[in-house]
């Protein structure tokens, strides 16, 4: 069952249009993590849903009914939208202690308010805490408070505001683990926006690319790896590029020429003349001799139980990492698997190197 | 160890001429004009004199003092808490105007501000309503209200800027009825409008400008005029003068310190996280045509009528010259006056700023230091120096330098709060980027610091010169005969119901002002084509 949706979303300050005609449904229980860049706009359909910003065109509905329609003058107000939002800065107001922070989303007249709020604070394993004020407790305290604020009046959707850009690595991963879990157990729809490709990877069911205002995919974790539909996805999703690659053919085979030298590559690539390649490093297969592209060692780094080799290849400005299980010697001849090669067309404006 | 432990003391050592500055500058001669009631031998009379006789009006004083701080405070909050939402809050076309208006309204002297008033009311009828109500403690409390106004918003502005942010959403979306979220987010404003409340207070307190015009007209007795009296009429009597100083610091002390107290309670409401940028709401409906009335009053009320009465006023026809020669001297004096003493207070300024920036616990001082200036009327200050400077070991009563070193002392702690958002974005990190890659103190000074400082530099020269222009109190007290600051000869005008030369005189040196701050804006003009490129 749909719980929230967005048609022909569009937002505009002033002269400038920030979310172009977004289309987005979230189901009961599922976890939709909104990611991009800065100025993408996902922020912006966060606030909008949460009721914080009005549209400038289309509509948003809620549980079916339409809580936002700027052509019928129709706007719900975030205090009846019955939500539960999580701030990026906890926002917690300072003058309440925890407990009251907590408290203050139940109605007046809820029965056992205070229990209540003190069993939420509980589940976030702060619940010795109740009595301080958010001041004196540390960033991750401070977020678990501010979860359990947002879960406390049990709302069927929760909003989540890049929840942990705040927050240590360790404490991140902890939280994490305790809103997923929190999300799935409770049945809660969740919309989280983000810019880390690790809340993808850990809380999305689905995942929706926002470019510019616009959404350039939107797709489940896997397909998004798989299938990255822009060049953007693609490095979100750790592959590397845009190498400057051609079209070509040979022996019936379609492909492209890289640095030169051809390479198989999917036959679907878009019929562009000119194209920008992305692959990952673990894709990437070194052997001291064979087909592919000839590589010489520019240098090596033990990461995390591998070695990243970055290899010089001629033609090839820009160095190609690939991820090795031993250290590898000073030439290798490099080839990719055709699925693991992704090609948009090139755009000279926009397009640049990240490895 | 051994070089470290050096280092350390060479910090500590630069110090030292700070400290040394500041216990010159304001404690020795605080200390040794407030020990007077105790030691009535350190004044430069050593006379107890008459103070006895005149118990009960300095009690009156007292009580008045008191009772328009308060009344002044409570109207001025309500009024600022709303315009400082309408600034932080909304996105509004009367935003600009109302900016400007509370900067000219903080730049305009009280004094003048009174005179305008005093003139267009003086010409209704006599016992009119209107005049009854002006020339009366009601006219005071909206003169100060004016005043106090600007200092009122940018305390309520960062209450809003805070709730304005996370904070109200988190209010907007998880608090239902509308009455708890309204509670909370008062609650929420009460240390802004206590801060502001405080601030208010003191700059009523500490306001000779209204004091020593309307007050004076009306015969109202205020503290700060009557420490005035108790040093310009005969016989002078500092003791008594400085029993009622310590009153004035006494309830500034207070105020101030109630002030810290709001502050290092609630920090983490005013400077809680990073708050992200949210839009503005626009005003509509019935909120806009709120906001264009309160906008409208202000701009009557603290700009037009002062303003255009003085203008009207100055058009009058006189005879002889437009301006007396002796009259005109007033202003060529303090531009002078105003010109080094704005000078030398920016520098200082700057150079305390820039040094606070690299010792934890010298920021702290300035802090206290600023925050304190505070309780310290100017017209104290100057008293304190008439003693301090005025016998063999320091002659310097009399003299312009000690004009000019009160009037750095009275502007430097102003500046330095005015300065310091700006000479913190100036992290240490530039200048020791440009250090690590070669650049030499010079290409240092010139590429990255003066670039970076300039404007900043610039517009709290401006405020300075145009508030040292008319500086009241401290000239009152330090001038040296012979040569009368502008702000001694405008109130020389005003008593004496002088009002066609006084506003000629005013306008006169509003004109100097606007050319000074004309001029600074030229030289800060932003160019906002390519950075320059350096000469290789």
């Amino acid at each position: 069952m749909t719980l929230l949706h967005l048609e022909n979303v569009q937002k505009r300050y002033d002269q400038i249009q920030v979310l172009h005609d977004i289309g987005l449904q979230l189901a009961t229980g599922e976890f939709l993590v909104l990611i991009g860049g800065s100025g993408s706009g996902k922020t912006t359909i966060l606030r909008a849903a949460a009721g914080l910003e009005r549209v400038t065109g289309g509509r948003i509905g809620l549980r079916g009914d339409i809580v936002d329609d700027p052509r019928a003058s129709l706007f719900v107000p975030p205090a009846q939208r019955r939500l539960g939002m999580v701030f990026q800065d906890y926002a917690l107001w300072p003058h309440l202690s925890c407990l009251d922070n907590v408290a203050a989303a139940l109605p007046p007249r809820t029965p056992n308010r205070l229990k209540r709020a003190q069993e939420m604070l509980e589940r976030m394993q702060i619940g010795a805490l109740a009595q301080r004020r958010p001041q004196h407790l540390s960033g991750g305290q401070q977020q678990r408070v501010g979860i359990a604020r947002a879960l406390v009046a049990q709302p069927d959707l929760l909003l989540l505001d890049e929840p942990f850009s705040s927050l240590d690595p360790h404490i991140r991963d902890q939280l994490r683990n305790d809103i997923r879990g929190l999300a799935r157990e409770t049945g809660t729809a969740s919309l989280l926006v983000s810019h880390d490709p690790t809340d993808v990877w850990r809380l999305a069911d689905r995942v929706a690319v926002l470019e510019a205002g616009r959404i350039t995919q939107l797709a489940t974790p896997e397909i998004l790896f798989t299938r990255p539909a822009t060049p953007h996805v693609a490095r979100f999703s750790g592959a590397q590029g845009g190498f400057p690659a051609v079209p070509a053919a040979e022996n019936g085979a379609s492909g492209i020429r890289l640095g030169g030298i051809f390479l198989p590559a999917r036959p679907d690539h878009p019929g562009a003349p000119e194209l920008t390649a992305y692959f990952r490093p673990e894709d990437i297969i070194s052997r001291p001799a064979g087909p592919g592209l000839p590589a010489a060692l520019a240098h090596c780094v033990f990461e995390a139980g591998a070695w990243l080799a970055y290899w010089r290849v001629a033609g090839l400005t820009a160095l190609i990492c690939s991820r090795e299980a031993q250290k590898p010697g000073s030439d290798a001849r490099l080839t990719i698997p055709e699925d693991k090669i992704f090609l948009y067309p090139h755009d000279k404006g926009s397009d640049r190197y990240v490895a | 160890m051994n070089v470290l432990a050096r280092a350390a003391r060479l910090r500590t050592l630069s110090g030292a001429p700070i400290l040394l500055l500041f216990g010159l500058l304001f404690v020795y001669p605080l200390l040794r004009f407030l020990a007077l009631p105790l030691f009535p031998s350190l004044g430069p009379l050593g006379a107890v004199g008459v103070a006895a006789q005149q118990s009960s009006l300095s009690a009156q004083a007292i009580l008045n003092t008191l009772q328009l701080a308060l009344i002044t405070a409570a109207v001025s909050v309500p009024a600022g808490i709303l315009f400082a939402f309408l600034l932080e809050c909304r996105t509004w076309s009367g935003n600009r105007v109302l900016t400007a208006t509370l900067w000219l309204i903080f730049v305009l002297p009280s004094y003048l501000i009174a005179t305008g008033f005093q003139i267009l009311l003086g010409a209704f009828p006599r016992g009119s309503l209107i005049q009854h109500l002006f020339f009366s403690a009601p006219g005071i409390v909206l003169l100060l209200a004016l005043k106090g106004l600007p200092f009122c918003v940018l305390a309520a502005r960062t209450g809003w800027r805070a709730i304005g942010g996370e904070i109200g959403d988190a209010a907007r979306i998880h608090i239902h009825d509308a009455w708890r979220r309204r509670m909370l987010l008062l609650r929420l404003l009460l240390p802004t409008a206590g801060a502001g409340f405080v601030i208010v207070f003191v700059e009523v307190l500490q306001d000779f400008g209204i004091a020593a015009t309307l007050g004076a007209q009306i015969h109202l007795p205020l503290i700060i005029y009557a420490i005035y009296k108790q040093l310009t009429s005969m016989p002078i009597d500092f003791t008594a003068a400085a029993r009622l100083s310590w009153w004035l610091v006494l309830l500034a002390g207070l105020a101030v310190a109630l002030h810290l107290m709001i502050l290092l309670r609630y920090t983490s409401a005013s400077i809680h996280g990073r708050q992200r940028e949210v839009a503005r709401p626009a005003c509509h409906g019935a909120e806009a045509l709120a906001a264009t009335l309160g906008l409208a009053a202000l701009v009557v009320l603290g700009l037009a009528v002062p303003v255009l009465t003085l203008l009207a006023e100055a058009a009058l026809p006189l005879k002889g010259a437009f301006l007396p020669h002796g009259v005109l001297t007033s202003l060529g004096n303090s531009a002078a006056y105003a010109g080094i003493a704005a000078t030398l207070a920016v520098g200082l300024a700057a150079g305390l700023t820039a040094r606070a920036g690299r010792s934890g616990r010298l920021r702290h001082a300035l802090d206290v230091i600023t925050l304190g200036n505070m309780a310290v009327p100017g017209l104290v200050l100057g008293a304190a120096y008439v003693i301090a400077f005025n016998n063999e070991w320091a002659p310097l009563y009399g003299t312009p330098l000690l004009l000019v070193v009160g009037y750095v002392a009275t502007h430097t702690p102003m500046l330095v709060r005015f300065l310091q958002p700006a000479l913190g974005q100036l992290h240490i990190n530039l200048a020791d980027a440009g250090r690590v890659h070669g650049l030499g103190f010079p290409r240092r000074l010139r590429r990255i610091h003066i670039p970076l400082l300039t404007k900043p530099l610039l517009w709290g020269w401006c405020l300075a010169f145009s508030q040292i222009l008319f500086e009241l109190p401290v000239s009152e007290l330090l001038y040296p005969a012979g040569r009368t600051p502008l702000g001694v000869q405008l109130l020389g005008l005003d008593q004496n119901l002088n009002y066609v030369t006084e506003a000629r005189l005013a306008i006169c040196g509003i004109l100097v002002c606007l050319a000074a701050i004309g001029v600074a804006a030229w030289l800060a003009a932003d160019d906002s084509g390519p950075a320059p490129q350096e000469r290789p």
